[in-house]
């Protein structure tokens, strides 16, 4: 199974065994099994801290900017791109399938 | 019979035939003497077709031409075991440290060649007491723990600290070996933590002691710990909280004696608060 590409449907949740440290303007996050630390930003915790494995990256998105008041404009390809990084990186995983009848997002990476 | 040292779990003694050698290397590792703990290790020197042999445990480390060379590979393989057995039981910096006459504690992580060695060695000619210009193990609370191996002052310091040079040592030489009593600097065993400072050597630029926010210096803790990779989730705890609960900066050293000044204000400036 190979998966379909992210799409703003997606829904997507914190990977496990990871260890988080939260600042005012940053996130530090060790990932225990890829044996990596990450350093967000203060933008990047933002869409972190929403992505909760409930809320498809359109429904984020919108909140997000609803939340910039106006500063949103390409706030979804924003997520969405970010969004692709950090499951790529192994500390984002799929909360679920997006729809009915559709194959579970992939972090890119085929299995074999 | 042969003095034991150590730091940090690794006890060693050093054996050889060669009389000049025993002394110097006596010498330099008179801060390092330990009395108590368990079997130590035998580090043994042997000359053999004109070569110093170096071994540990009877395991060839390697072979040098001077004992200049040898001596400093004797230090390179300690400070490796040591960092080993550190880490294994608390988060340890690629980092100098030092305690100020009013019982301040001072973290100075870096990399190499940015001046952690020669920034504490400037300290201890200002009347600090010594932990180490190497590595600085650190517990949750902020407390430092002392590894006081011998300042190895590079070529490129020598003229800051001329009355520092050793007897015996060769022209050809890379490093000084200078133990913190021959800097006027008396050693201390633990030292509580007061300030963090990344020292950067940037030659021909002002020189700048500029804070940190908290995350940045939690990042620059992690980029500084051995073996991070091996503690992650100890060390990243361990980096934020003293992150949150120390005052960090960065600092820009042009000229080292304003950079010690500088460092001398922030001393006094968090005793009066105190």
């Amino acid at each position: 199974m190979t998966g379909t590409p992210l799409g703003v449907q997606s829904v997507l949740r914190h990977a496990p065994d990871l260890v988080i440290e939260e600042f005012d303007d940053a996130l530090l996050i060790w990932d225990e099994r890829g044996g990596h630390l990450h350093h967000l930003d203060l933008v990047a915790s933002v869409v972190w801290d929403e992505l909760d494995g409930r809320r498809s990256l359109a429904e984020v998105s919108v909140e997000l900017a609803a939340t910039l008041q106006g500063g949103g404009d390409h706030i979804e390809t924003d997520v969405l791109r970010l969004a692709e990084t950090l499951l790529a990186e192994g500390l984002l995983e799929p909360a679920s399938t997006s729809a009915e009848g559709e194959e579970p997002v992939t972090n890119g990476r085929r299995e074999a | 019979v042969n003095p034991v040292y150590g730091a940090h779990g690794h006890r060693f003694t050093v054996v050889t035939d060669e009389r000049s050698l025993a002394a110097r290397a006596e010498r330099a590792l008179a801060t390092l003497r330990s009395a108590n703990g368990t079997a130590p290790g035998s580090y043994r020197i042997t000359r053999r077709e004109g070569l110093l042999d170096l071994a540990f445990e009877g395991e060839l480390i390697g072979s040098r031409a001077s004992e200049d060379s040898v001596l400093l590979l004797l230090h390179w393989h300690v400070n490796q075991r040591v960092i080993d057995t550190a880490a294994e039981h608390r988060t340890t910096f690629h980092a100098a440290a030092a305690r100020s006459p009013s019982g301040n504690g001072i973290l100075l992580p870096a990399p190499m060649e940015s001046g952690k060695t020669t920034t504490v060695t400037g300290l201890l000619c200002a009347g600090w007491s010594y932990l180490t210009d190497e590595a600085a193990a650190v517990d949750l609370d902020g407390t430092v723990w002392a590894y006081p191996k011998p300042l190895t002052i590079d070529r490129g310091s020598w003229p800051l600290f001329p009355h520092l040079e050793p007897p015996e040592v060769a022209d050809t030489a890379s490093s000084w070996l200078v133990t913190a009593p021959e800097a006027g600097a008396s050693v201390v065993e633990r030292a509580s933590v007061c300030s963090i400072v990344f020292p950067a050597y940037r030659r021909d630029e002002a020189t700048d002691l500029t804070p940190l926010s908290p995350s940045e210096a939690a990042l620059r803790l992690a980029q500084s710990t051995f073996q991070f990779d091996r503690h992650g989730a100890r060390d990243l705890r361990c980096v934020s909280t003293l992150a949150r609960t120390i005052p960090a900066y960065e600092l820009t050293i042009g000229a080292l004696d304003q950079a010690i000044d500088r460092l001398q204000r922030l001393d006094e400036g968090q005793a009066n608060a105190a």
